[in-house]
């Protein structure tokens, strides 16, 4: 490469304004934010920056599914005596960042959990031996009996995403305890439940995968696990 | 002149904003996904390729970027991270805004890719308001919007002012 002519004029780039960068390149920082809490802070800093963020949402979801991120703990918070200890409180500590952080959560103590998956945690049902899945951030929570034979049409916040964000979860259980449905390991739910729930015109998420697995362990299914799991959970 | 000249030794020039013109060896050029469609298609090579939108400063760093990755086929991989990682090290904020949306717009992937790294490098772990002086973003947010993204995640700003 050589200069072949210059007219010299020197550019300034003082007019570097960020805000206004294409939403493209926007999008291609954020791949590279690997932590879910610099990305969500990246929205804070200004309103465009934030709509770009908040349109990766969903891709962003399916990609932290691939691309580990390592899961918060949950731990109960200190307590003197065994009569201070309130067991349904429990505090999220951050692997990466070693700290504990200063917020608490409510979780069902007396019950087992049986799995974890973007902010949302399945523990079992005394009662029937169906699960509930619960979500400590925004307090929802579903209830699934054992004998499923139901079909399930959910709209609920997802925890990553805040309050705001509502994820639209349809999904699809046929016949569990007679484990007449098919599954692949990896990912693909659409195969895992089937033609039929695809034909049938049902969008399948990510986000129950594992409560699958869980109730494939049920049907007492050899799998591989591959629970994707953003928070880690510690139990009574 | 001989055929065979003009094939080992293809040139075109490009034209910055500011009126520089630059002579770049094809296979050069070649890093550049919008120069090779233009080069596939009909645009001769003697003609002058005009990039309006990238100035004389920011097109020079491009194609010292896109000569190190195209004369790089013989040299070590770990030659050319090397380089990747010391390209960008001191550029200043202005440039390196720059220097990506020159990336972007003559679709050089591998430039792209550190130019963003670089940008996430530079926002990661931090406060968002120390990201607004760094990047010169004005907070467009009113004090009642900032507080509601930030409650909407809450654990994410723990530990952060």
């Amino acid at each position: 490469m050589m200069v072949l002519r210059s007219s010299k004029k020197l550019a300034c780039c003082s007019s570097a304004d960020w805000a206004s960068l294409p939403e493209e390149l926007l999008v291609l920082i954020l791949h590279h934010l690997i932590q879910l809490s610099d990305y969500i802070r990246f929205g804070a800093v200004c309103k465009p920056w934030h709509a770009a963020s908040d349109h990766q949402k969903d891709h962003r979801r399916r990609e932290l599914v691939h691309k580990q991120e390592l899961p918060m703990l949950l731990i109960p918070p200190p307590a003197e005596t065994a009569e201070e200890a309130d067991y349904h409180r429990r505090r999220l500590y951050s692997v990466t960042r070693r700290k504990v952080l200063n917020l608490e959560l409510r979780v069902p103590y007396p019950r087992r959990c049986c799995g974890s998956s973007h902010g949302w945690l399945a523990t079992e049902n005394e009662a029937d031996a169906g699960i509930t899945l619960l979500n400590p951030f925004s307090g929802k929570s579903f209830r699934f009996p054992k004998s499923l034979y139901l079909v399930e049409y959910l709209e609920r916040s997802m925890y990553g995403f805040g309050t705001s964000y509502t994820a639209r979860l349809e999904c699809m259980f046929y016949g569990c305890g007679n484990g007449n449905f098919g599954y692949s390991v990896g990912g693909d739910l659409a195969r895992a439940l089937g033609e039929e729930g695809m034909e049938k015109g049902f969008s399948i998420y990510l986000e129950l995968f594992f409560m699958l697995l869980y109730l494939l362990s049920l049907c007492k299914i050899n799998m591989c696990d591959d629970n994707d799991d953003m928070l880690g959970n510690l139990t009574g | 002149m001989a055929s065979s000249i003009e094939n080992n030794n293809e040139k075109l020039t490009l034209k910055s904003s500011d009126g520089e013109e630059f002579l770049v060896e094809k296979h050069v050029a070649l890093q550049s996904t919008l120069l090779q469609n233009m080069l596939d298609s009909d645009c001769s090579s003697a003609d002058v390729i005009p990039l309006p939108k990238i100035d004389a400063r920011t097109l020079a760093l491009v194609l010292g970027y896109c000569k190190k990755h195209a004369d790089a086929s013989s040299s070590k991989q770990g030659e050319l991270n090397s380089f990747d990682s010391e390209f960008l090290k001191d550029m200043d904020m202005g440039a390196l805004f720059n220097l990506v949306l020159a990336a972007n717009f003559m679709e050089i992937k591998g430039l792209l890719d550190i130019a963003a790294q670089k940008i996430a490098d530079t926002i990661k772990d931090k406060p968002h308001q120390e990201v607004r002086e760094i990047f010169h973003v004005e907070n467009d947010y009113t004090p009642e919007e900032e507080a509601a993204v930030r409650e909407e995640n809450r654990w994410a700003f723990e530990g952060f002012p």
